[in-house]
């Protein structure tokens, strides 16, 4: 595997929550909104990272037969760095993640990583397996939450909790705009669906994430075997002319060496 | 044997380097972790006696042991005594939680907020936003708590910090 395919595998290919369904619990719980679920993915990318730098580099010392609560001491180290960090220079964030920051030690994603990966592959490839991967959950994160999101308030917001690059908290996306064509005085968040930020509609919302890329994989899997059905009967259309071609050129050639031997008779 | 005292050696070593590591970080952040709490607490000062955020306030603090662990005096910069916030704090099967009561100098409940807590996020903002507000103007001699629907761990947690609230203002009068 290249570098590049290393770090690319997380976002489609083995995307951690739309293809192995690991780390579920963030995935349901602090997707309500855009931002809570790309500041926990950024969470996730550094402990991730962090996490699978150590142990690749202490692998050849740690031994077999405590590897798991080792790997967990690891993650757990990371988990409480980057809470300290949160509580310190992202209070909002912080607040509005709750307990589902510490959790992050039990998240199967990091464990699965460590395990699968960063105990078997050096350094570089496992910081790189770390970032991909962690932006691969972070990509599933925030497509949940921009789905949720839009559907439960009808816009997306950026700046009420992410201290990042804005002073005050900005609209990225609204559909007021629509509207707006019928009557100005309308307002969006009237005629969304509420449920969408609640538990419930996580679990619908992932569902039908989870279905459309399931439908897109079938379709693509389905089509791909079309054309090899397509290319194996072309294949054999194509062995069988030539058989007939040759038995044809067989009996040819046989009936003109008959002809030849009753002509040499004849002479 | 050998081979256990490297294991000793390794899980030891790993052990050192967290510690280490997080002992670092805390050096580092306690700084601004306390005054984000403070910050906060300010704020939550202000929203429970109705203040605005550019009000300035003078807080007069006392420790007490119990379920209420601070006494907190309020009153604006220079002037007079606005209330008395109690903070209270319980522990419930989903963790930590911190509850501040803001009483007004007749007794009456002023507003009721949670500062800190490790429970369930949309629990705990389910209570926020629909089962805190009914405590707001009831007498402390005489709390009424929903005990029908607002029947979670987190409300049931704020019903026992209020409770205890109401028994320490009534034994000190």
């Amino acid at each position: 595997m290249t570098k590049k395919e290393n770090f690319l595998k997380g976002f489609f290919k083995e995307n951690p929550i739309f293809v192995f369904l690991l780390g579920m619990c963030p995935a349901l719980a602090v997707t309500s909104t855009f931002e809570t679920a790309l500041g926990m993915g950024l969470l996730v990318i550094f402990v991730l990272t962090g996490s699978n730098v150590v142990i690749s580099l202490l692998r050849k010392y740690i031994p077999d037969n405590v590897r798991t609560p080792s790997y967990i001491v690891i993650i757990a180290t990371f988990v409480t760095i980057v809470k300290m960090l949160t509580n310190a220079y992202a209070f909002p964030l912080y607040q509005s993640l709750g307990v589902f920051i510490p959790l992050i030690v039990v998240n199967c994603l990091i464990l699965g990583r460590a395990e699968s990966f960063a105990s078997k592959n050096n350094v570089v490839d496992s910081a790189i397996d770390g970032v991909g991967m962690g932006l691969g959950f972070t990509f599933a994160l925030v497509v949940i939450g921009i789905v949720r999101e839009m559907l439960a308030t009808g816009s997306i917001v950026y700046g009420e909790y992410l201290p990042f690059f804005v002073d005050q908290p900005i609209r990225l996306l609204s559909i007021d705009w629509i509207l707006h064509i019928f009557n100005d005085s309308l307002n969006v968040a009237d005629y969304m669906l509420p449920m969408f930020g609640l538990p419930p509609g996580a679990f619908i919302a992932l569902a039908f994430i989870l279905a459309i890329i399931q439908y897109k994989r079938v379709t693509k899997e389905e089509k791909a075997e079309a054309e090899r059905k397509k290319l194996i009967a072309e294949k054999k259309a194509a062995a069988m002319a030539k058989k007939k071609e040759a038995a044809k050129q067989a009996a040819l050639a046989k009936q003109k060496a008959k002809v030849l031997e009753n002509g040499g008779e004849a002479a | 044997m050998l081979d256990k005292l490297k294991v000793a050696a390794v899980l030891v070593l790993i052990g050192a380097i967290s510690g280490f590591l997080i002992y670092s970080v805390n050096n580092m952040t306690k700084e601004d972790i306390q005054k984000n709490a403070d910050v906060r607490a300010e704020m939550l000062f202000k929203e429970i006696f109705d203040l605005d955020e550019s009000t300035e306030i003078d807080l007069d603090i006392v420790l007490l042991d119990g379920t209420i662990v601070k006494q907190v005096t309020v009153s604006e910069k220079g002037g007079d005594v606005l209330g008395v916030v109690y903070q209270g704090y319980d522990t419930n099967n989903y963790g930590d939680i911190t509850v501040l009561v803001g009483v007004n100098s007749e007794g009456i409940i002023q507003n009721v907020a949670i500062s800190e807590s490790g429970n369930t996020v949309t629990f705990v903002k389910n209570i926020e936003n629909n089962y805190l507000a009914p405590f707001a103007n009831q007498d402390l001699s005489n709390v009424s708590y929903d005990t029908k629907t607002g029947s979670t761990y987190t409300y049931t947690s704020v019903s026992k910090i209020v409770n205890a609230v109401s028994v320490l203002y009534g034994g000190a009068e």
